[in-house]
């Protein structure tokens, strides 16, 4: 099998202004390394703030890298012009309603991509295009004429997915793409974008917050907290079994929909630190296994199972 | 013993340019002290109107049409606004799914605190500080007195819910309204959170009702569940009867539909198809029965009752048994 994308030492900075209105640098993505196999869907998992969403917009360039390499299908295209790889890799977003535009027929939306591509030869190549990608997310081919605002959420979500796939992607990046939706239709969603995959072998960097819907859709996953990647590898594995101790507190904290079984889990009290800037282990203020060494030292990846990285100075 | 809340019977539409959506329809729920239910629904539900309903916090085009919502036995929907304004942040509180636009941004922390304090008169200025700190700690924030000088932005979003969730208490309601307060927070902090409106509760004899869409946060921390769908309760119940014996497909599909932990990942989830009722155009029949692979013609054409199925666990389906 070969990579469709690699991320090396994938590293963003923003300019932010303190409370004191000072200019400083915050890195959002912290020298992150991970790679896509064709055909596979990484999972990224994380909090808000982590980076997950910069990582997975950095490595389409929709943002600048400040620092480190991304390589796509074998090319470096750190620097190369983007205009030659819009059509290979795509985005879906979150926010299905604010990612429409709402003056526009879902038909030209789903469109748009093959227009600016010039994929077909005539208008009505075009319109039978739109339709025949309604009708493969589940929508129906009339909905063409109407505009986002007609549809429910989860229907919204169905035509960003097919303007995703219009213009005949290898990868997506699904950018929490059912953390907006009802639980009703997560599992539409969920599925619809399996099936996609299987049917078309793409390749998915699938970002969310909710360590079961990575679990259901990825063969690898990474755990991101504050910028870094803590740990990262086979899913079942790392899943099954967390090494990081802020891996095993995020599996630990799941609400469980089973009475008994939620009744029946053991809690470790919570150890609250002063969120400020540490120069080792960016987990070091919440970490109840912290040591010294901790504080002082970043820990490097290290691998502790044939597809499994951890950084923790536990496992060293 | 009796009843801490009990509504009867309401229903509440909301009279818009689009017409009349009917959000709560028919309801009756009941809540005993010390007792945490969960409400259970999917968006348009009707789970926030109806904790709104409680509050008496439902906009201008909001109508209460029918019924009755009692608490300690006095009728909130009739009651004048002068004694509902004693009662509510006194003896019955509510918490937000968002901190940020409850607090206001231009108090402190400790002036907003205080202030609930001082404005039901239940005590003085210095007593009121030491109050609010104490419950500052109890819900985990140490240093409260550095905490209370802050301004909301200064704090993480699970210290405002944590700020919040201490101003609600601090009067020491009996009841406290919950709607979605976990929904906007991480995993960790939402366990934190959880953990402590749950040994809240018990150490004080507190009865919460918590609103959520979320089956796991109910496993967790509820007594009781009432699903909600089209307005109308689908089923109720308590925890164990709900998650162990779903009696009405919409809970069933549910709980269903939530990738878990063990789900085996080839196998497909089984997601509810079809898209949720709308409440502008309900039909006479059955809210789910378009949505549901039990639907028969009586569906279609009755609606239909919620029915004992066992002792305290009841179902609105023709075939619930």
């Amino acid at each position: 099998m070969s990579k469709i994308l690699q991320a090396e030492d994938l590293t963003k900075d923003f300019s932010v202004r303190d409370q004191r209105g000072r200019r400083r640098m915050f890195r959002a993505v912290d020298a992150v390394n991970f790679s896509i196999e064709r055909g596979n869907c990484f999972g990224l998992v994380g909090e808000s703030g982590s980076g997950k969403t910069t990582t997975g917009r950095t490595v389409l360039r929709l943002i600048e890298p400040t620092a480190g390499r991304i390589t796509f299908d074998g090319v470096d295209i750190t620097k190369a012009d983007m205009a030659a790889y819009r059509r290979r890799m795509q985005i879906i977003f979150q926010n299905p309603a604010g990612s429409l535009d709402p003056k526009y027929q879902v038909g030209d939306i789903v469109a748009e991509g093959l227009r600016a591509n010039r994929m077909c030869g005539s208008r009505a190549e075009y319109r039978q295009r739109a339709e025949e990608l309604l009708r493969q997310v589940g929508l129906f081919p009339e909905d063409a004429l109407r505009y986002p605002g007609e549809f429910s959420g989860g229907q919204q979500q169905r035509i960003g997915i097919a303007r995703a796939l219009a213009v005949e992607p290898e990868f997506i990046v699904c950018d929490e793409p059912v953390s907006a939706l009802d639980v009703s239709f997560q599992a539409q969603i969920i599925n619809l974008l399996k099936r996609l995959q299987q049917e078309k072998g793409l390749s998915y960097l699938f970002i969310s917050h909710d360590m079961s819907v990575v679990r259901h859709m990825s063969d690898r996953v990474g755990i991101m907290y504050r910028g870094r990647l803590l740990e990262c590898g086979e899913a079942e594995e790392v899943i099954g079994h967390p090494a990081h101790p802020y891996t095993r507190a995020l599996i630990d904290a799941i609400p469980i929909a089973d009475p008994d079984r939620s009744a029946a889990r053991t809690r470790r009290p919570p150890v609250y630190g002063a969120e400020e800037a540490v120069t080792g282990c960016c987990y070091a203020s919440r970490c109840p296994y912290v040591t010294e060494r901790c504080r002082q030292a970043q820990p490097e990846a290290k691998k502790i199972a044939p597809d499994h990285v951890c950084s923790c100075h536990l496992f060293e | 013993m009796g009843k801490l809340l009990e509504i009867k019977d309401l229903s509440v539409e909301f009279r818009t340019d689009k017409g009349i959506a009917h959000a709560v329809n028919d309801v009756s729920l009941s809540l005993e002290p010390g007792e945490n239910l969960g409400i259970v629904g999917e968006s348009g539900s009707g789970k926030s109107t109806l904790a709104h309903a409680v509050m008496r916090l439902l906009s201008p085009s909001a109508v209460i049409t029918d019924g009755q919502i009692l608490f300690d036995g006095t009728d909130l929907t009739a009651l004048p606004e002068d004694e509902l304004r004693a009662l509510c942040g006194r003896e019955l509180s509510m918490i937000f799914q968002d901190p940020m636009q409850c607090l206001d941004p231009s108090f402190s922390v400790g002036y907003q605190l205080t202030e609930c304090l001082l404005a039901h008169r239940i005590c003085g200025k210095a007593e009121a500080k030491e109050r609010s700190a104490a419950m500052l700690e109890r819900v985990g924030i140490h240093e409260a007195k550095e905490v209370m000088r802050r301004y909301p932005f200064q704090l993480s979003g699970g210290m405002r819910q944590r700020v919040m969730i201490a101003m609600a208490l601090l009067t020491g309601p009996k009841l406290l309204i919950a709607d979605e307060p976990t929904t906007a927070l991480d995993v960790t902090i939402q366990d934190q959170i959880l953990q402590l409106l749950k040994d809240y509760a018990k150490q004080e004899d507190l009865s919460v009702l918590f609103i959520t869409h979320s089956f796991g946060v109910v496993a967790d921390i509820c007594d009781k569940v009432a699903v909600l769908y089209g307005g109308r309760v689908a089923e109720a119940g308590t925890v164990r009867q709900l998650f162990y014996r779903p009696c009405h497909p919409y809970t069933a599909g549910l709980l269903n539909a939530v990738p878990t932990m063990e789900h085996d990942k080839n196998v497909p989830l089984q997601p509810i198809e079809g898209t949720p009722v709308n409440v502008f155009r309900l039909s006479e029949g059955c809210p789910f029965c378009d949505r549901c692979g039990k639907a028969a013609e009586i569906c279609r054409k009755e609606c239909p009752e919620l029915k004992e199925v066992e002792e305290g666990h009841f179902a609105a389906c023709h075939f619930a048994e």
